[in-house]
């Protein structure tokens, strides 16, 4: 069956400028209402024969990793703040896949990195960040031919997560973006909105393992759109183009298991797919954004924000890259507090920064 | 009655594959000299190792969870992330360094443990580590490097030191004013406060050196007119005016009461100390002036050094 195509019914440039400011449930909403989407309850997706009554040139409703059972995988967070830093080092990740992919082609031979932080070192020239203030003392040391705290600080701005606070409707939205290596609209449904189908384990160089870390944040929000665009030098034999899709949590009626689901133009998953001419035109030449509209800080406006860059910092605690912190307008980069340490260390306010290296696990303590 | 116990030993399980190896990272704070940390706020010298005796502040706050009430000084991460965290009581009953267990943080780096012990520990959910027996081998590591380290064991002493020697202190001044106060009552010529009474120096007092030397008497301050103004007023009632960066702010100064304004002869601002990006641009109007005041943070400012330790969002 053939996927439905979005554009016979938006014009994809003028449609993904909007989807893109899409910050509330309202605007979410009216934007879904243009399309032709069918009702959450008139589509059961059985995994057997998905196409079963599928409408043909319509979006249906699918359940995340196929799994009407998916709630549990998904409302994994305890706290609010813990799935924005798990989306952080998705983008982390994707921001390394990039490198790493961009080696291969240069050599195909090219030895894996054994760990995130050699895969920073070599493609980033990144040391670890609670490095980097102490390197900052001497005058000599540069990375790059720029100082660390500079060079680290310019790297950031590949990472950026925006948290903004709709007064009128009362509501947060929290942005996560990377410019990494992204995702084609054909493989979107498999990695980027699959769960527990990680194709990370055999790639030691990159951080997660499970697949579904950054999927808790569907279920701290409302509703969650994504775009994606593949690095083009990486399409893998796919078309250029941006995927898009909505993701929100569904209530069937008469049953009490809800699941997470997002928009899909075909029974096979894949999600409704824009030309690269959209993606040009809102700026994405590769990664992926995420929103997360509505998101259920407990309470509300300032109370909620102020503690964000601190319990960032404190849940990144020595992350493998840096990243931008914008909160309200104010952006700041969150490098850690293991950096932050370092700070206090290399400006002689601490007593004692000492580091017991490789103790062995394997043989009795003393 | 119960024959007492002649051995109760532990035999550590081999877990039949290899563990790997931990990195542990302690940074310790000097005593912070604030008012804020007052000697009742610290560890009473007999207390008992069992006891919780955290306190919402303490050195390490802007470093824990959540500033006031996140506890998690200890920290263990996988890949630089968090994984798990334990409190201060830690410190206190594992470590047994009470005396610092509100300046101290520790970073335990588990990136070089084995796969097979990654794989034990690690959760899907994220909500902490699973605490088997490769958690209390990791517990069991970090326990015997710290207390096994003489710098940690020498700030130990050395706060133990310090606030033994702040309580014998405190009895001492404590002695010392309730003499002080006794002799003043001898030598006052003021016993009741009163308006009615001339000041000068006429009390006395004792100086640093033991001898007696005369004060000036307080006074009600009602000698001479009250004041009719003109006065300055501004339109901002706090002692402090807050800046979102990359934002300004607007006060306005007035003379009250009304139609004195013209009779300012001059009027200026400026800042002190003075902070990078930051400015004042002061207009003087018809009948007030209006002072602009914007931040605009500069491309090299760090996160800490914000007054409130980061930046922040309003709903107001």
């Amino acid at each position: 069956m053939k996927p439905t195509s979005i554009a016979d019914y938006i014009k994809p440039v003028e449609f993904l400028k909007q989807a893109v400011q899409a910050t509330t449930v309202k605007s979410i909403t009216s934007l879904l209402s243009q399309l032709p989407i069918v009702g959450e309850n008139d589509y059961a997706y059985d995994p057997g024969n998905p196409a079963k009554n599928w409408a043909e040139g319509k979006l249906h409703w699918i359940p995340l990793g196929k799994d009407r059972g998916n709630a549990g995988r998904i409302r994994l967070a305890s706290r609010p703040e813990g799935p924005i830093a798990e989306r952080t080092i998705n983008g982390m990740e994707a921001l390394i896949e990039l490198m790493r992919r961009l080696e291969l082609l240069k050599d195909p031979n090219a030895p894996m990195p054994q760990s995130p932080r050699e895969a920073v070192a070599r493609y980033f020239s990144l040391p670890p960040l609670d490095q980097i203030p102490k390197m900052e003392k001497n005058p000599l040391t540069n990375i790059m031919g720029q100082k660390p705290k500079k060079f680290a600080r310019d790297l950031a701005r590949m990472l950026r997560v925006k948290v903004i606070y709709d007064k009128a409707s009362k509501e947060f939205v929290v942005f996560i973006e990377d410019d990494g290596i992204g995702q084609t609209p054909l493989r979107m449904h498999e990695t980027l909105l699959s769960l527990g189908s990680s194709d990370k384990g055999d790639k030691p160089y990159l951080i997660g393992l499970f697949g579904q870390g950054g999927s808790s944040a569907y279920a701290t929000s409302e509703y969650s759109w994504c775009v994606s665009r593949r690095a083009k030098e990486i399409l893998d034999g796919k078309p250029d183009g941006v995927g898009w899709t909505v993701v929100k949590r569904i209530f069937p009626k008469n049953r009490r298991d809800d699941y997470f689901a997002y928009l899909a133009a075909g029974p096979t998953g894949e999600v409704p797919s824009l030309p690269p001419e959209a993606a040009d035109a809102i700026g994405l030449k590769n990664g992926s954004r995420f929103a997360h509209l509505n998101y259920n800080f407990a309470g509300g406006g300032s109370a909620v924000t102020r503690g964000l860059y601190q319990t960032l910092n404190h849940i990144l605690f020595n992350p493998v890259l840096p990243f931008d912190l914008d909160v309200g307008g104010t952006v700041a980069t969150v490098y850690g507090n293991g950096y932050r340490l370092s700070n206090k260390t290399a400006s002689d306010e601490t007593r004692l920064d000492k580091y017991f290296a490789n103790q062995p696990l394997d043989q009795q303590p003393a | 009655m119960q024959p007492p116990i002649i051995l109760d030993k532990q035999f550590a399980p081999d877990l039949g594959y290899p563990l790997g190896k931990i990195g542990v990272r302690v940074v310790v704070f000097p005593k912070r000299k604030d008012n804020n940390s007052a000697p009742e706020g610290d560890v009473p010298l007999d207390l008992q190792a069992e006891e919780d005796f955290s306190t919402g502040d303490s050195e390490v706050n802007s470093y824990l969870e959540f500033p006031k009430r996140g506890k998690m000084c200890c920290v263990f991460l996988i890949n630089g992330q968090r994984h798990h965290g334990l409190d201060n009581t830690f410190i206190v009953n594992d470590l047994k360094m009470k005396y610092l267990r509100k300046r101290m943080i520790i970073v335990v780096d588990l990136d070089s443990l084995s796969q097979r012990a990654v794989a034990e520990i690690m959760q899907g959910s994220r909500s902490g580590l699973y605490e088997g027996q490769v958690y209390q081998k990791i517990r069991d590591r970090l326990i015997s490097t710290l207390q096994g380290d003489p710098d940690l064991a020498e700030l130990e002493e050395e706060a133990e030191e310090e606030l033994s020697q702040l309580q014998a202190g405190d009895a001492v001044v404590q002695n010392a004013l309730d003499e002080l106060i006794d002799h003043h009552f001898d030598f006052g010529d003021h016993e009741t406060g009163g308006a009615d009474v001339s000041g000068g120096k006429q009390g006395q007092f004792y100086g640093p050196d033991g001898k007696a030397v005369d004060v000036n008497v307080v006074v009600f301050g009602e000698n001479g007119l009250p004041a009719t103004g003109p006065v300055l007023v501004s339109n901002h009632s706090a002692s402090t005016l807050r800046v979102i960066p990359n934002s300004k702010t607007n006060l306005i100064v007035t003379a009250l009461p009304n139609g004195n304004w013209s009779k300012l002869k001059d009027i200026g601002a400026f800042l002190e100390p003075a902070a990078a990006g930051l400015t004042a641009t002061l207009k003087r109007n018809e009948s007030d002036a209006s002072l602009e005041i914007e931040f605009t943070e500069p491309p090299d400012f760090q996160p800490d050094e914000y007054p409130s330790g980061g930046p922040q969002i309003s709903d107001q």
